[in-house]
């Protein structure tokens, strides 16, 4: 009840107060952001310098804080980079402990752990921690020791294992202290990419790239080179004085520098050439047609994205799930249950598609059937125990300063329960029930993500018919946490 | 050929043909090259999906461009362009560009100078 209450209490009150605190960042802000990026991927002052000497880096700024010089233009800010919504960390969706609706076509290319309350057809809310991972990539990020040459090295390799690269699994175990059993394991999956190519990496897109590249020609390094050379030709001695100070200040910086050393550096930088520029109506212009190709630039590297993007997604999950009386419950508003002393296990086939839908959001459906892994001695119980249809609609909501980018899901599925769900009828105060039929559920989930961390946190508000075993209606909040371990193994060393 | 710094090369003659290599260790490939480099001309181009082969004659000036398209979702967090220059005499040598996930392209300024 407590955990239904907060988790209302945060669905309700966390979009409001995070939208009210959200403070938008102005044009300026974006392009010292990006600035500070570039200079901070850079191994040693070195490498650094080339990039605060040359004036090309430093048009969007110009353009963003001399507004005289927009002429309507927009500075190009990646409007591309759209939150990915297709990649589950969690439980599969046909599992018994999972809070959500459906899987979803992606998981993650190293490890991912997920602490999860809830379950969304079953009678008893479960906790259960959840690791997903994929033995070919953990096996080549430890034999390469480094992130990159381990993607790298794993998919210059042959099919096979590019194959076994595109199973991973999960293990989920149960942390509730009330269950009365002593086995903690509460199942475990096998996830199979059968046709996954949203990454722009892939292979599969370098027809697609060559043409975007035949299309980006040679208009962006022209257009720099053609404010290289007016500042050249027009001021001498201003640009050759800049780029002497640019490189002295850069190299002034601390050997790892932070972030607001960083866009202390560069914004001087930044404001020493708008002295020069801003000056000249001519050399304006040139910042122009620099702003101009970059636009252009970014148009046709977002179009091959979206392209990207609305490509289909197909996989295949294999989940067993491991039951225990700890699965249903003690008393019902009819009376006490009790439930079959042997409950056999499950096993769920589940396909999963996922489909680009408008404006970066994204539709999952699941289809599957779970079987009994082993029939009761006693009855006529058959092996098929339900089916089950699963759809999800996620939508990307803007992002919030200082946290990142929210998704809003929407889901609902059918299951049809052929058979009794523990295998034989409970008992409603030493009366035998039948719960076969249909259950079906609307849920709703807000996940909030920990900027830069990994971490997510869902939040779910779930309405059900009924549950497996009791047949009553049905209103459930949820909370969960999960987080994607290959975070911590990107880090440049 | 020396180098000199990063992005600055002495050439030991007049007329010094210098062939450069890019190679960028994730797809896809987002270089280009001002064209002409001033003063010069491009010649024997060469493309792959992962790299890219130019030949031109010293001393000359050009900008390149060098962008990403990381997933956002990805956790890797940037990729690195290799360029390599050799000359007609002397150690082949070149630079390193780390391009930032959000953080392309990047416009660096190649100098080859007597």
């Amino acid at each position: 009840m407590f955990v239904q209450r907060a988790a209302w209490f945060l669905l309700l009150c966390a979009v409001p107060a995070a939208y009210g605190q959200a403070a938008q960042k102005s044009p300026a802000d974006l392009a010292l952001d990006k600035l500070v990026l570039q200079v901070k991927a850079q191994s040693d002052a070195d490498h650094r310098v080339p990039i605060v000497t040359n004036a090309g880096n430093f048009v969007s700024y110009v353009v963003a804080v001399k507004p005289d010089a927009k002429l309507g233009m927009t500075p190009a800010f990646h409007a591309y980079e759209e939150q990915r919504i297709d990649k589950q960390v969690s439980e599969a969706g046909s599992a018994g402990g999972t809070d959500s609706a459906v899987s979803k076509g992606s998981v993650p290319w190293l490890f991912g752990f997920a602490l999860e309350h809830g379950a969304v057809t079953q009678s008893v809310e479960k906790n259960n921690i959840v690791f997903r991972g994929n033995v070919a990539n953990v096996a080549s990020a430890l034999k390469n020791k480094d992130y990159i040459q381990s993607y790298l090295k794993l998919h210059s390799e042959n099919a096979l294992i590019r194959n076994t690269a595109a199973v991973s699994f999960s293990v989920s175990f149960r942390t509730s202290q009330s269950d009365q059993t002593k086995n903690t394991l509460a199942g475990y999956a096998f996830h199979y990419d059968i046709y996954n190519h949203r990454d722009p990496r892939d292979k599969h897109w370098d027809s697609l790239w060559a043409v975007a590249r035949s299309k980006m020609g040679a208009s962006l390094p022209n257009a720099s080179g053609a404010l290289r050379d007016i500042l050249e030709s027009d001021f001498p001695t201003e640009f050759a004085n800049w780029k002497q100070r640019a490189d002295a200040t850069v190299r002034a910086l601390p050997a790892t520098p932070g972030d607001g050393d960083i866009r202390s550096a560069v914004k001087a930088i930044a404001d020493d050439l708008l002295g020069i520029v801003s000056t000249s109506p001519k050399v304006l212009t040139v910042v122009e047609s620099v702003a101009t190709a970059i636009a252009e630039h970014e148009q046709i590297k977002n179009d091959a994205i979206a392209t990207i993007n609305h490509s289909p997604i197909v996989s295949f999950e294999y989940s067993d799930v491991q039951q225990s009386a700890a699965d249903a419950p003690t008393t019902t508003s009819a009376g006490a249950v009790t439930a079959p002393a042997s409950i056999p296990n499950l096993s769920n086939f589940n396909v999963i598609s996922g489909l680009y839908f408008v404006a970066g959001s994204q539709f999952t459906l699941n289809a599957g059937t779970t079987i009994f892994n082993s029939l009761p001695s006693v009855g006529k119980t058959g092996r098929v125990r339900d089916y089950r249809v699963s759809g999800q609609f996620d939508v990307p909501l803007p992002e919030i300063a200082n946290i990142g980018k929210p998704t809003l899901g929407f889901s609902g599925m059918y299951l049809h329960l052929l058979e009794e769900p523990l295998g034989e009828q409970v008992k409603v105060n030493d009366v035998a029930v039948s719960r076969t039929g249909g259950i079906a559920f609307f849920q709703s989930k807000l996940t909030l993500p920990v900027k830069g961390s990994g971490v997510k946190v869902p939040i779910s508000f779930t309405v059900a018919n009924r549950t497996e075993l009791i047949k009553e209606k049905e209103v459930r909040g949820t909370i969960g946490v999960t987080f994607d371990f290959d975070s911590l193994f990107s880090k440049p060393k | 050929m020396q180098k000199v710094n990063e992005t600055h090369y002495k050439v030991d003659h007049p007329s010094e043909r210098i062939s450069m290599d890019v190679t960028v260790d994730q797809r896809p490939y987002l270089a280009s090259f001002e064209d002409p480099p001033k003063g010069s001309r491009w010649e024997d181009v060469r493309k792959t999906p992962t790299s890219e082969h130019r030949e031109f004659v010293a001393p000359t000036t050009f900008d390149a461009s060098f962008d990403e398209a990381l997933p956002a979702a990805s956790a890797v967090d940037h990729l690195t362009y290799t360029v390599t220059f050799r000359g007609q005499s002397g150690p082949s040598a070149g630079t390193s560009i780390n391009v930032p996930k959000g953080g392309g392209p990047i416009e660096i300024t190649f100098v080859f100078q007597l």
